[in-house]
């Protein structure tokens, strides 16, 4: 799959792949793009287009792995980060409850959507928990702000959302290979395809994390001693 | 034959034999046949679904056990020589493991699609039932890489990894 650079139009980038439209919306771009190159637009707006083509070519491609992520910031990093986050707390997370909720009020006879919509919140809240995480650990670590010592390890490891990951394939699989009895096709449809959405956005964003977050927080903390386990802030 | 596999123990010694049908015993719902020689064996090769065959059995017929390598579990001198991947130390230990997990990726290749062997409906139980998979193995008189194989195999079949979806499809499933 071809790389996108600095000349590359905009609309094509979201003309080929729609699912980075709420990717290019955290990094500050909105719809309405014109016919400018990447380049353009990151400069008409006052974003870093280095970063800009890092987190959307790591997004679109999986093969791709930045080269050199020193050229960028941490915090544009940490702030995309955050802002993934909380699209999936204010956005993403209530639109499937909402639709599952339609799904469940809607869907007559039986059936076992509410054992499904068990697992979901199962799901959520472990997600909850991962953002908790975010905010109060890793973020202010990574950025500086906290006091005290932390293990780098752990804090690393605590970086990707991968149990979250599991358990949203898991819920997908509920429903494409076991929902059971009677249920409204429509909205089935509406909370499978949001489910499936929210999966890519945190399957592609993990990537982000482990080829864009990682190398950096290594490279950054990379200078403290070798004996030392820890990052001192 | 949900969970049923076939073994041709060929070329080994009583010994080994013995060892082996014991050791299959514990692992699943398998039969064995044992050959002293490949001749007698040759007719009756499509019955069986792995192999368990003395190094020199296995370099004198080459041609049968290449395309046949992932199911072969090869002994020599008491020890694991070779099959599709070679781990352990080869002793004793590790023949009972390969043979465990050969058995446990033969029985699910061979379970109708998407149909649970009984061996992964009780590993299903107990990991609904908080175990973790070393607690699972030991309760079963398995290895570790058996009870991962299984749950390798579930997840195939049902899409389903974590503890807590396994869980949910147990009770979906009466299997609790």
């Amino acid at each position: 799959m071809a790389l996108y650079n600095g000349q590359s139009r905009l609309r094509d980038v979201i003309f080929s792949h729609p699912a980075v439209i709420p990717v290019i919306n955290r990094l500050g771009v909105r719809l309405g793009v014109g016919d400018g190159t990447i380049a353009d637009s990151c400069r008409r707006l006052g974003i870093d287009s280095s970063f800009f083509l890092a987190v959307v070519n790591t997004y679109i491609n999986d093969d791709y792995f930045p080269e050199d992520g020193s050229s960028f910031g941490f915090r544009e990093t940490v702030d995309y980060l955050m802002k993934t986050d909380n699209d999936y707390l204010r956005l993403q997370i209530p639109n499937i409850e909402r639709h599952l909720d339609m799904l469940m009020t809607r869907s007559r006879g039986e059936n076992n959507l509410y054992l499904l919509r068990g697992f979901f919140h199962e799901l959520k809240r472990e997600l909850e928990s991962c953002i908790a995480a975010d905010i109060e650990n890793l973020f202010p670590v990574l950025l500086g702000e906290d006091r005290g010592e932390v293990s780098y390890s752990g804090l690393l490891e605590g970086a990707r959302h991968e149990g979250v990951e599991e358990k949203i394939d898991d819920l997908l699989s509920f429903f494409v290979m076991h929902l059971k009895g009677e249920y409204e096709p429509n909205l089935c449809v509406a909370v499978v395809t949001a489910i499936f959405a929210l999966r890519k956005d945190i399957r592609q964003n993990n990537r982000i994390r482990s080829r864009i977050l990682l190398p950096q927080a290594e490279r950054l903390f990379g200078n403290l001693s070798s004996n030392e386990n820890s990052i001192r802030k | 034959m949900s969970g049923h596999v076939r073994i041709a123990l060929l070329g080994l010694t009583p010994l080994e034999t013995m060892g082996m049908r014991e050791a299959l015993r514990s692992t699943a719902a398998v039969e064995t046949e044992s050959f002293s020689d490949f001749a007698s064996f040759t007719p009756l090769a499509d019955r069986f679904d792995g192999y368990v065959a003395a190094a020199a059995v296995f370099v004198a017929n080459l041609e049968f056990f290449m395309p046949r390598r992932q199911k072969t579990i090869i002994i020599s001198a008491g020890r694991v020589m070779g099959e599709g991947s070679l781990s352990g130390d080869g002793g004793e230990l590790a023949i009972m493991e390969e043979t465990s997990r050969l058995v446990a990726e033969l029985g699910s290749r061979d379970d109708a699609a998407g149909e649970l062997s009984a061996r992964e409906k009780e590993v299903i139980r107990e990991v609904a039932s908080g175990k973790t998979n070393k607690e699972i193995a030991d309760g079963l008189c398995i290895s570790v890489n058996t009870v991962i194989t299984h749950r390798k195999n579930i997840a195939s079949k049902l899409g389903i990894k974590s503890a807590s979806g396994l869980s949910l499809y147990a009770m979906m499933n009466g299997l609790l």
